[in-house]
């Protein structure tokens, strides 16, 4: 008995010593836009600031032990952001944004833009644009810039309310 | 030793002072005793972010939607080439005196076109020229002077006339209420400007920012 013992206990601890050998269960590639606190800003980028709209959380055997598992759970899908131009020579960004979930969804969308230093070029407050975008559905967000000068664009997108 | 009925007698009296001075002294305490009166301290004032709708709101134009709606305009006309894209930078009259409120919201005009017109001067950095017909009155005093010879002539060059307008803004504000249930009011509105050619009356460019609130009815707005 107390042989078998010795024996399930060895290969419990072998198979729990193997999975803590891979640093993270890997999954596919996180979601465009997911954002946590430390999370750099990337010029040309969209970035989903609420946490309500995309979430990572990350869970472990008993809170502490054992490789950590992440489940991403996400309202919105980013498919496309695109830079495109204006008939008067100005930037505009589009971005396509899905909703995955079963009801219709309200989001907010600004874009801050930057020169080609990737030097902010607004400096007052140029609001929130809302989007609804029925459910399952895709709905487009665009912004132009102002300044002949910008060359990136960083979206914001939170959800609205 | 007294007899006992002034034994009693000195007793009450004494009794009767411990007693007196203790009920005066509850008097003198409960007087003290705060009573539980509603008055709550106000709380300061704060700064709050305008471009964001807040707890506040109602359904009616709030300052978020006069972001909303001066930046999406400004947006539409610099993009433009009829506007912004001309060789010789036409000039603009951008002021609320042709922008109707035909809606039941109160809202001051002036708050969406002021927006548009100093934001928009900024950005579009000489591509748009504005005429500032409100002060026209004040320009016609001073080229009077200068022609008469009560002032010199400054140190810009002097014209013939003040500038003619090439575009005028005009504009409408517009709004339908809706009552739900008794007590959820919703209201549309809908904000439509155009860009009007004042030699050939034409419309050279024109957009529309709609949105639609609904909450329980604020006093302010009906």
């Amino acid at each position: 008995m107390k042989k078998y013992l010795f024996i399930l206990s060895t290969i419990l601890l072998a198979s729990f010593l193997s999975g803590c050998s891979q640093p993270v269960v890997k999954l596919k590639e996180p979601p465009v836009g997911l954002t946590d606190k430390n999370t750099k800003t990337e010029m040309n980028s969209v970035r989903v600031i609420d946490d309500n709209l995309i979430k990572q959380d990350e869970s472990k055997f008993l809170g502490r032990f054992g490789p950590s598992h992440k489940k991403v759970k996400t309202k919105i899908v980013i498919e496309k952001q695109a830079l495109t131009i204006t008939r008067t020579g100005l930037k505009e960004v589009i971005v396509s944004i899905r909703n995955q979930t079963d009801s219709p969804l309200q989001v907010e969308g600004s874009v801050s833009w930057f020169d080609s230093n990737e030097l902010p070029l607004s400096h007052y407050g140029t609001g929130w644009q809302k989007i609804f975008i029925p459910a399952k559905s895709t709905r487009t967000f665009r912004e132009s810039a102002t300044n002949t000068t910008a060359e990136y664009y960083v979206v914001d997108i939170k959800e609205g309310g | 030793m007294p007899p006992p009925n002034l034994i009693i007698k000195f007793w009450s009296f004494s009794m009767f002072k411990k007693n007196s001075s203790l009920i005066i002294l509850c008097l003198i305490i409960s007087a003290c005793t705060t009573v539980d009166v509603h008055n709550q301290e106000g709380e300061p004032s704060k700064y709050v972010d305008y471009t964001a709708a807040n707890k506040s709101s109602s359904v009616g134009i709030e300052s978020n939607d006069i972001v909303a709606v001066s930046e999406k305009m400004i947006r539409s006309m610099l993009g433009n080439p009829l506007l912004s894209g001309r060789s010789i930078s036409p000039r603009i009259q951008l002021d609320e005196s042709l922008l109707r409120n035909k809606g039941t919201t109160r809202i001051n005009k002036e708050l969406i076109t002021n927006r548009m017109r100093i934001n928009l001067n900024r950005a579009a950095n000489g591509r748009l020229i504005f005429v500032s017909r409100e002060n026209i009155v004040a320009v016609e005093k001073e080229r009077a002077m200068k022609s008469s010879g009560i002032v010199d002539g400054g140190t810009l060059r002097s014209t013939t006339a003040t500038a003619g307008v090439d575009f005028r803004l005009v504009g409408t504000i517009s709004g339908q209420a809706g009552l739900h249930n008794g007590d959820v009011i919703s209201r549309y509105h809908q904000i439509t400007f155009e860009m009007v050619d004042m030699e050939l009356g034409t419309i050279v460019w024109g957009d529309i920012y709609e949105f639609k609130k609904s909450a329980v009815d604020d006093a302010a707005y009906r």
